[in-house]
């Protein structure tokens, strides 16, 4: 079989389709994350996403139209914990993080016979999308990626320097709170493509990779979403021709990319 | 002449039970060159911070271009210049061009965007501090002079009326201190205000035209001249002459 016969797999192309998505948003937010310390906030959110999940399931909804709502208000209670409670910030992600987990067990042991399917998020699987999940996280991705590049260079300079944002009038705090929003509808959209344990992978690893790269905050952007996107897209044909897990297909790919990049800037 | 600033009773503390700044009051007029002094810990940096709204709550009332600090929005009027240019995140990716184009978005409104003229605007600013053709280089590549030239630079590329700078020659070689005072004297030459903390006690004369002399609270405010005459000023160093040995030189050409 050739790669351009995988093409006329429907599954296939659907799982393209949230890829690219998926990988755009990572890409954007994952680099500012990183650069403001908070690169474990995504591991944390994916936690929280566990338990929102269980909790979709429990009352009968679409899971991730459930997770959606509780991760982006646990993403604004990171902040403000750490603000009101002078935590340190990973911290606060710790607490957060542990809560959606005791929650998401606690729901699985009550209400019997969605294990499986619960715990089947741990892993996720890009490969089994339904076409109205498409479109449910690319109208989610197009938003997010809106306001990204609408804020972009408000999100330069805050990530910048907050003093020098704010003696410029920007309401840093109000710029944090957006990326903690954003962040969260992107780590339950990751969720699909390489599951709760391996979503902060995706944010991080691309990020720090274009971080080895690029000179410009403009170029590590670029560069940080196009790797997102290629190692999902280059990810999800190793593994159907390899029939292997795609979540860490992708996830052992990045690594191996970001390893890479790490070396040829060590010979500059 | 009308004031920029105009600061009356002014109190502020990091914590409830401390006293960073105590009923701090004075006026900065328009067009003059005020050198703020004082020893360690004396609130210098904090009083700025406080001016720019990145300290609060304070008592007190703070007036900016004669509206109140709390509604004041023209930020783009002030140019600002913070302390050391050290805690630059090593791994943050940027070119000077980006850096000093980030001095525009304070005029910008919602969506802030930038125009093909801000890049001339970035080009004029850099070669203003003598960093032509730097406006592609990563921040990485620059020296501790270079990058505080750059931030320069950057408080100045939207042309404001008031610059306010924390100690900008502190850690430089002596050819890029001579270089930004020079610089900051063609600005004043312009007409731009210009509010600055200095260590430099010695040479403050040299381009001062106006003291404020702070210890937690103002000990002296007023014309350089009128320092070493000041009671207050006499008194706080144990009625030692402080412009004989602190405040040498005033109005020395550079």
């Amino acid at each position: 079989m050739d790669i351009l016969s995988l093409f006329s797999y429907g599954f296939i192309v659907h799982a393209y389709i949230v890829g690219v998505c998926i990988g755009a948003l990572a890409g954007m937010l994952g680099l500012l994350l990183v650069l403001r310390n908070r690169a474990l906030i995504g591991d944390g959110l994916a936690h929280v996403s566990f338990g929102a999940i269980a909790l979709g399931m429990v009352m009968g909804m679409y899971p991730f139209a459930a997770a959606v709502p509780i991760v982006v208000l646990a993403s604004l209670g990171i902040g403000k914990l750490t603000e009101r409670a002078t935590l340190f910030g990973d911290a606060a992600i710790g607490i957060i993080s542990a809560t959606g987990v005791a929650g998401g067990v606690l729901l699985a042991s009550m209400a019997q016979g969605f294990n499986v399917d619960l715990f089947s998020y741990l892993f996720g699987n890009i490969l089994a999308v339904a076409t109205w999940e498409i479109i449910f996280a690319a109208a989610l991705s197009v938003i997010v990626a809106v306001l990204v590049l609408v804020n972009y260079h408000t999100f330069f300079l805050t990530t910048f320097d907050e003093s020098l944002a704010r003696a410029s009038g920007i309401h840093t705090k109000l710029i944090e709170a957006l990326l903690m929003a954003l962040t969260g509808i992107a780590v339950v959209l990751s969720i699909k493509a390489v599951g709760v344990l391996l979503v902060s992978a995706l944010l991080v690893i691309p990020a720090v990779t274009a971080l080895q790269l690029a000179k410009s905050f403009g170029g590590a952007m670029t560069l940080s979403v196009l790797l997102a996107i290629s190692v999902i897209f280059i990810g999800i044909t190793l593994s159907f021709f390899a029939d292997i897990p795609t979540g860490a297909t992708i996830v052992l790919l990045s690594v191996f990319v970001f390893l890479f990049a790490l070396a040829w800037r060590r010979t500059k | 002449m009308q004031p920029i600033i105009s600061v009356n009773n002014l109190s502020f503390g990091y914590t409830k039970t401390d006293t960073a700044l105590r009923n701090v009051s004075f006026s900065v007029l328009k067009g003059s060159y005020v050198a703020i002094a004082g020893p360690n810990g004396a609130g210098k940096t904090t009083l700025i911070r406080v001016l720019l709204g990145l300290a609060t709550p304070y008592t007190g009332d703070i007036t900016l271009f004669e509206t109140p600090q709390t509604s004041f929005s023209s930020w783009e009027r002030i140019g600002y210049l913070p302390q050391h240019t050290g805690h630059f995140n090593p791994l943050f990716p940027a070119t000077v061009g980006e850096i000093v184009r980030s001095g525009l978005l304070a005029e910008k409104r919602f969506p802030k965007r930038y125009n093909t003229q801000d890049k001339t605007r970035v080009q004029d600013a850099l070669a203003r501090v003598g960093m032509t053709d730097k406006s592609d280089t990563s921040v990485h590549a620059l020296s501790g002079g270079q990058k505080q030239r750059m931030l320069l630079a950057r408080a100045i590329v939207a042309r404001p009326d008031l610059l306010i700078l924390d100690e900008p020659s502190t850690a430089l070689d002596q050819e890029t201190r001579s270089h930004i005072f020079s610089f900051l004297k063609d600005e004043h030459a312009r007409g731009v205000t210009i509010l600055m903390i200095t260590h430099d006690t010695a040479h403050i004369g040299q381009y001062a035209d106006t003291l404020l002399f702070l210890d937690k609270t103002v000990i002296f405010s007023g014309p350089f001249d009128g320092s070493c005459k000041d009671t207050d000023l006499r008194n706080y160093f144990g009625g030692d002459i402080a412009g004989e040995h602190l405040f040498n030189h005033p109005h020395t050409e550079h």
